[in-house]
């Protein structure tokens, strides 16, 4: 079957075949053989090449995989082929004119909050600071625009992913 | 009552990886340990390895573990003799320890009045100069911006401006230009104001490509005090310490001996008993200066025991107990280096947002020249609650360089699953050519360090390969639980069992 795999701005396409724990991965460099065996626990054991490897494969919606390997969380999106073309599709109609959200990175306390309802902000202007653990974070407007929906002030809680406004260009 | 003959009985105020410690340590001395916790660190492990352990609350610190009410009342209920603070939280609070005095217990620490004078950082300053200590150029409290524009002016810019009560790096701001001053001042007064419930602040000029080089001190009832040499704390980001090591590569046996002495003088000058660190700026051309004195068992002491041979804690109980010290300072040789990472839960790669979460799997390096001080275990958490610090990996040789080739090879064995952790940022430092050379600064990671760095496309590479095979699995009805789910079910049978393989019969070896 094959992917399209995404990983920050970059996309290959890879045709993998297998059964159940030892696959052939086609790619433009050519072919990989991976062996997978699952561990328990929600670890695997990886070998390709030789090397061997323990992962973790945290799936979120939307083909979005986030891979624990070699000490680091890599976030991959993998579509089959079709579904990466709908998804190019609706991100094209976002495209560059579409309002972005801004979410709290993190769960803590909003120390201040920069802008205000309406405001004109450019690309990386602070928005608010957030202190969570005992560091205080800046948190910058993703794009240039104006700012709707602010929810937040000085002394709040928030989770994770809330969302504190948009940022509409 | 207890008999006379019973153990002292040590009630550790603290939580995580240096409550651990401090419980190591009493048990090594056949004490009788207590442990407080909050209500989320019910099973964490400083609970389950002390002799017993009492709730003081809820997770927000306030409520918990600076509680003194519950703390206090705990010491009362469980006969505790001793109380030992641990580093943060209430370790340099002189009310806290006056009240463990006042309730009859017998504090593992420096005596109030100490603390207090030390955590003033305009009296320490003062203090440090009638000793005889070299200071930065620097401000008495500052009033109005335009008092601080003047005093800018006369000791020459850059300046840092300090909030007077602050510590760990916070409350502190460098300045290049006055316009930079100005704006600064308020932030700084703010944060100072909340951070530390007073917000005078002063000056200091910043001494750009200088070294923070801090001594050890180890003092007794009794008017003696010894240094435990130095460790060099220059790896810093926004002034938290990343990397620790001794002994500083740049330290002639001469300034060694000066900053030693001048650290004790300071240290019995203000009649300081225990454990305690005075920090230095050292300048490139050999000058050094004071910074502030922490009244307290610092984050990175393993380091200096791994060199002399001293249990830090240990000689804590001892000196507090009014024994006389058991070396004198011609005794104290140390030995080879050691270095200290700190296990942060963050990601570097993303701003070292903090990180927090379930421990998903731990595996700690072991093996030649390794120590492994550390709060958690698989199973546990990190919370949002307190500090992301969550343990701190110290290796040691008989010279830096194998220090440092421990310390990397010890990092790549390091597994914590789960939670994000700047173990990649830490590999990063140890192996950076300026590091290597000993080229270490106090802006070596601001100078030095972009996230781009990071980047493994042999790691990116691997996750493709892994991800595409994920999906295939998930299509093929393979991949157990669709989404959200974060583990697969356990397979049957042993999976690391050799098969007949299609490796082989396919020929795909």
């Amino acid at each position: 079957m094959k992917f399209v795999i995404q990983l920050g701005d970059q996309e290959r396409i890879l045709d993998v075949e297998g059964d159940r724990d030892r696959f052939r991965i086609a790619g433009d460099d050519g072919d990989r053989l991976l062996q997978w065996s699952n561990l328990g626990h929600g670890r695997h054991l990886i070998v390709v090449d030789g090397r061997s490897h323990f992962a973790r494969i945290h799936r979120g919606g939307a083909g979005e995989y986030t891979i624990e390997v070699e000490g680091r969380q890599t976030a991959v999106r993998a579509f089959d082929e079709i579904s990466a073309r709908a998804s190019r599709a609706q991100q094209e109609v976002r495209g560059a004119a579409g309002p972005a959200e801004v979410l709290a990175p993190m769960p803590g306390t909003v120390i201040q909050v920069l802008v205000s309802e309406g405001d004109s902000v450019d690309q990386g202007q602070a928005l608010f600071t957030i202190e969570a653990m005992k560091m205080q974070n800046e948190i910058a407007a993703p794009i240039a625009g104006v700012v709707r929906g602010l929810r937040i002030e000085p002394g709040q809680a928030v989770e994770a992913r809330f969302k504190v406004c948009r940022i509409e260009p | 009552m207890r008999p006379a003959s019973s153990p002292p009985r040590l009630l550790v105020a603290n939580r995580g990886e240096i409550a651990c410690r401090i419980i190591r340590g009493a048990r090594d001395e056949g004490w009788h340990t207590i442990a407080v916790y909050s209500e989320v660190d019910r099973t964490a492990p400083h609970v389950m390895m002390a002799d017993e352990a009492h709730g003081v609350g809820a997770a927000p610190s306030p409520e918990s573990y600076l509680n003194a009410t519950r703390i206090l009342d705990v010491a009362a209920r469980t006969g505790a003799t001793h109380v030992h603070p641990g580093y943060g939280f209430f370790s340099e609070n002189a009310e806290f320890a006056q009240a463990v005095v006042e309730a009859g217990l017998c504090w593992i620490g420096p005596p109030p009045h100490a603390v207090r004078s030390m955590g003033d950082k305009v009296a320490a300053r003062t203090a440090a100069e009638k000793a005889g200590v070299p200071l930065i150029p620097g401000s008495p409290p500052l009033g109005k911006p335009d008092e601080a524009i003047e005093t800018a002016a006369r000791i020459g810019y850059p300046v840092l401006i300090k909030a007077a009560f602050g510590g760990g790096g916070k409350g502190m701001r460098l300045c290049h230009t006055p316009e930079e001053l100005v704006q600064a001042l308020a932030l700084t007064r703010g944060e100072a104001g909340r951070s530390f419930g007073n917000d005078t602040i002063f000056l200091e000029r910043a001494l750009l490509k200088a070294r923070h080089v801090e001594i050890q001190v180890l003092c007794d009832a009794h008017g003696h005090g010894v240094y435990l040499g130095e460790r060099e704390c220059s790896i810093q980001r926004r002034h938290q310490k990343l990397v620790e090591g001794t002994p500083c590569l740049v330290l002639t046996p001469e300034i060694r001996r000066a900053m030693g002495e001048a650290a004790v003088r300071l240290s019995l000058g203000i009649g300081y008993v225990n454990a305690g660190t005075i920090e230095f700026l050292l300048d490139e051309d050999g000058s050094f200066y004071f910074l502030e004195m922490n009244t307290r068992l610092q984050v990175e002491h393993p380091i200096t025991e791994q060199v002399t041979g001293i249990d830090l804690v240990r000689a804590q109980l001892h000196v507090a107990q009014g024994e006389p010290l058991p070396f004198t300072q011609e005794e104290i040789v140390p030995r080879g280096a050691a270095i200290e990472c700190r296990i942060i839960a963050e990601d570097p790669a993303a701003g070292f947002l903090p990180a927090s979460g379930p421990i998903l799997w731990a595996r700690l390096p072991e093996g030649p020249g390794v120590r492994n001080d550390v709060g958690f275990e698989t199973g546990g958490e990190v919370s949002v609650h307190y500090d992301s610090m969550i343990g701190k990996l110290i290796t040691f040789g008989n010279d830096r360089e194998e220090a440092r080739q421990r310390m990397l090879r010890a990092l790549r064995e390091y597994v914590i699953e789960g939670v994000r952790t700047n173990l990649p940022f830490l590999e990063w430092v140890l192996a950076h050519p300026e590091f290597v050379a000993g080229h270490t600064y106090t802006r070596f990671v601001e100078d030095h360090f972009r996230s781009e760095d990071l980047r493994r496309p042999d790691v990116d590479a691997l996750a493709t390969l892994i991800a595409a095979v994920a999906a295939h699995r998930d299509r093929t009805g393979h991949g157990g639980a669709s989404v959200s789910t974060r583990s697969d079910p356990a397979p049957a049978g042993d999976p690391l069992a050799p098969r007949p393989s299609a490796w082989k019969t396919r020929g795909w070896r």
